[in-house]
């Protein structure tokens, strides 16, 4: 009886304890924990909340947002689980993992969470308040962090689980090892946050958007053909390079082996990758106690150290300072100057017209593609590094791109998919990208304006297809050059263009918005990301069918081509109807 | 008897961003029960100079007192005893106006009772009893405006800073808040009143200070400012010295440039063919 009350008794006085030892820590920092806490929950909530008017519709948005966002990252972790199967060893299957993991929480922490750290509204709603610089400045950073654990558990929780083929009688330990790969998402989310405050010192920060967005561009294509060429093509003698995945996965059908035995260089430039250290760090866990392992622990346990400290050399009066320069030069952001021009520059009624109309969208576009419109290029450009990556990779493996209608088999179609994914991965971000937007209440020009709402769309339309898929699609056409001959070229082209409009189509029903009309909202378009995923998989799935049914293989294209042409000539007429129902937005 | 003292005393204040002086050796005091009318052409430097008074900007030098607290050196304390009203409106919209007000009042450490009944006051006082659970995305500018006021009074402030507070109101809610300034003024509230809106100024202020170039230029009570000018109207006084000469040409010019000077022209001939008959 007396047991259970002393534990009580000790439960108490630790949380006492704890209570005394935060408060201590805040008046050492100037952080008053009141408004700390105040900040957090409202930071918290608002984040989470999109902007539909109806409370109870929102709330139900709110939940469906968040599930979204979970339930999306959940199946991609899933995916990435199964690179456990290929990988020869736990520290390369943990460091492919934490690699992906730190990589989408630093490009998270830019692209979507970057107004959990400067948000200009803070300015003048908290800055004439009794309140200390440091408060905002940990309320902010305590967001990102819950932000950035639910982000990161719900990528790695699947993946950490599935690190355990290597050590099954130890699974135990899997909730130190999931909290290790969190640790390493956090570390590259402060760092983010650390490198833009540092850069705000320097730069002004439209200057610095525009820099960042270059910087993604670069820094995504050097990681991702960093870990191809450097890591994972010189690999050590035995194992199965993946930059002869399609190649691999063949032979080993054939011949019934494993295809893969992933096993990372073990060359220096190991020791300089930092989710190697965190990978390391499980290693140790599971009792590898090499000189190897505990020099990666102690580089992880010293960079953890390290960014810790950073953290709170950051929390300075200049944070402030830079959230004010922010707020204020913010306040200039150009925004939808050119779209607005399509009012206020029409001299008669010619320029109406649909000529004019797309001139106009077309220099609204440019204007927002470049580097006068942050949301946008911040959106497209981390993707830029990828999309460079696939062309570089289809260049030096002469398997990776093959014509669909030439596949004999799923490994053959393995190599197609690819393209079918990068497809749908531009509609998406150039879609997404263009409707959300921080001037989304500018567009009831569109509205106002004597011109019908399906001019504007396809202005919209065309000037997407030429400014965006366009350039990707001419370079898919220089590629497949080399690769095929001129008949399945021109079809693999047609196809490929038939499967953009039809995709656009299909995106403007999931979200029938006019462009540049919605406001940012977090997570937007996860779950018709998989959605169109999925579709996509089974477009490609659909032709092998075809191929085994069909006895003759011009048979299998040709009703390919006409359900093709059929179903995005339908969608696209469906979409342009659903114009007339579209409401204009509230200002 | 001795004047009252100044609540407010702002000296030798001067702000620059990069090359370009936005205010320049700025000096005014306000005294408790006073309300002041800040006025100025656009880009004279009047939301600079209540965003350096109410903490948003540092100066590059001079000096603010607020009931005799420095305003750089305790500006926690000098920001208790203040409320503003930013000319852009700023609020977080996706929270409900009174989640916004109970965050507002907490940052202030009023108790949760008063926020409560004070919150529904305040909305009740500006018709948005209705609306105090509905997501502020959906409000208008008008009833936007009412919240951003209503968090400027929740902590009893004995300084306001208003930057042009009645925009986007309705008629009623203009005529009430006027007498509710007033209201507070003779309760002993200091006010800056920054507006575009002479009339108000001029029904509403005891005092007016005229901003042009980041200069004040004149400062001092409607009757010595008609005075100093030898100008009947505020409109007229204004005009004079902000230099905004020219205003009829300027009418004309523009517009020619709306109507491409068609109009323009054929109302000239008609005119014309009018003297010629």
């Amino acid at each position: 009886m007396n047991q259970p009350k002393s534990l009580i008794n000790c439960a108490v006085l630790v949380a006492r304890w704890a209570e005394v030892v935060s408060h201590h820590l805040a008046f050492a920092l100037a952080v008053d924990i009141f408004q700390l806490r105040v900040l957090v929950k409202i930071a918290v909530r608002a984040s989470f909340r999109g902007y539909e008017p109806d409370s109870s519709k929102s709330e139900r948005s709110i939940r469906s947002g968040f599930r979204n966002m979970l339930v999306t990252y959940f199946i991609t972790s899933m995916g990435l689980s199964a690179m456990s199967a290929v990988c020869g060893n736990l520290i390369t299957y943990n460091t492919l993992i934490i690699s992906y993991g730190m990589m989408m929480t630093a490009f998270a922490v830019l692209i979507e969470y970057n107004d959990l750290i400067l948000n200009a509204d803070d300015a003048e709603i908290l800055f004439s308040k009794p309140i200390t610089s440091q408060t905002i400045y940990w309320a902010r950073l305590i967001t990102l962090t819950i932000f950035v654990l639910l982000y990161s558990a719900s990528l790695l929780l699947m993946p950490s689980m599935a690190s355990f083929r290597f050590a099954k009688s130890k699974f135990y330990l899997m909730p130190f090892s999931f909290l290790i790969m969190m640790i390493g998402c956090l570390v590259s989310a402060f760092l983010v946050v650390h490198l833009y405050v540092q850069l705000l010192k320097r730069f002004d920060p439209n200057r610095l958007t525009g820099l960042l967005t270059y910087f993604q561009a670069g820094f995504s294509l050097v990681l991702f053909y960093g870990y191809y060429k450097l890591l994972l093509y010189k690999q050590a003698a035995g194992s199965v390079s993946i930059a002869r995945a399609v190649e691999n996965v063949q032979a080993a059908a054939s011949s019934g082996s494993n295809p893969f035995n992933l096993i990372l260089d073990q060359s220096v430039v190991f020791y300089f990758l930092p989710p190697s250290w965190f990978a390391g760090s499980i290693d140790l866990l599971l009792g590898d106690t090499t000189l190897r392992t505990l020099n990666l622990s102690m580089t992880a346990l010293c960079v953890i150290v390290g960014v810790g400290l950073v953290m709170f050399k950051v929390a300075t009066a200049s944070y402030l300072h830079h959230l004010v320069a922010h707020a204020l030069d913010s306040q200039s952001l150009p925004g939808l100057r050119d779209a607005g021009e399509v009012t206020h520059s029409r001299t008669d009624d010619q320029q109406w017209r649909l000529r004019g109309i797309l001139s106009r969208f077309k220099s609204a576009l440019r204007s927002t593609v470049g580097s006068s419109f942050p949301p946008l290029t911040r959106g497209i450009y981390p993707f830029f590094g990828i999309i460079l990556f696939y062309f570089l990779y289809g260049i030096e493996n002469k398997n990776f791109l093959i014509d669909i209608f030439q596949a004999h088999s799923g490994t053959d179609v393995l190599g197609a998919h690819s393209v079918y994914v990068l497809l749908p991965l531009c509609v998406l971000i150039a879609t997404n990208a263009t409707k959300y937007c921080s001037d989304w209440r500018a567009a009831w020009i569109f509205y106002a304006a004597p011109v019908e709402l399906r001019q504007f769309h396809l202005g919209y339309r065309l000037a997407t297809l030429g400014r965006i898929y366009g350039p990707i699609w001419l370079l898919l056409l220089l590629l497949y050059f080399f690769k095929m001959s001129l008949g399945p070229l021109l079809l693999q082209m047609l196809a490929l263009f038939l499967i953009i409009l039809f995709l656009l189509s299909l995106s403007f029903l999931f979200d029938p918005h006019l462009a540049l009309s919605q406001a940012p909202r977090l997570h937007a378009g996860f779950l018709k990301f998989t959605l169109i995923l999925a579709l996509l998989v089974a477009i490609a799935q659909g032709i092998l069918i075809l191929e085994y049914i069909s006895s003759k293989h011009e048979i299998s294209i040709g009703v390919f081509y006409l359900a093709l042409m059929i179903v995005t000539a339908l969608w696209s007429l469906f979409e342009f109807s659903q114009l007339k129902r579209l409401e204009p937005v509230i200002v | 008897m001795s004047p009252d003292p100044a609540f407010l005393e702002v000296s030798q204040l001067r702000k620059t961003f990069g090359s370009q002086i936005a205010i320049n050796d700025i000096s005014f005091s306000v005294r408790q029960g006073e309300i002041l009318g800040y006025l100025g052409p656009n880009g004279a430097g009047k939301s600079t100079t209540l965003k350096i008074l109410a903490g948003l900007l540092t100066p590059d030098s001079g000096n603010i007192s607020i009931g005799g607290i420095n305003l750089q050196q305790d500006p926690l304390k000098a920001k208790k005893r203040m409320g503003f009203v930013p000319e852009t409106g700023a609020l977080y919209e996706k929270l409900t106006p009174l989640e916004y007000l109970e965050m507002v009042g907490q940052l202030y450490r009023i108790q949760a009772s008063e926020i409560r009944r004070k919150s529904h006051e305040f909305l009740e006082y500006f018709d948005l009893a209705e609306q105090r659970n509905t997501r502020m995305t959906s409000f208008s500018k008008g009833m936007k405006q009412k919240v951003v006021l209503s968090a400027a009074l929740l902590h009893n402030p004995d300084l306001l800073l208003l930057d042009e507070p009645l925009n986007g109101l309705d008629a009623n809610t203009v005529l009430m808040f006027k007498g509710v300034m007033r209201r507070l003024a003779d309760l002993g509230k200091t006010i800056i009143y920054s507006s575009h809106i002479l009339e108000v100024v001029e029904r509403v202020c005891d005092r007016i200070a005229i901003i042009h170039q980041g200069q004040i230029v004149a400062e001092g009570s409607i009757t010595q400012l008609r005075e100093m000018t030898q100008s009947p109207s505020l409109e007229l006084i204004f005009k004079e010295l902000t230099k905004t000469g020219g205003v009829e040409d300027k009418i004309e010019a523009f517009a020619k440039a709306i109507t491409n000077g068609r109009e323009a022209n054929a109302a000239s001939s008609q005119t014309e063919e009018e003297h010629e008959l």
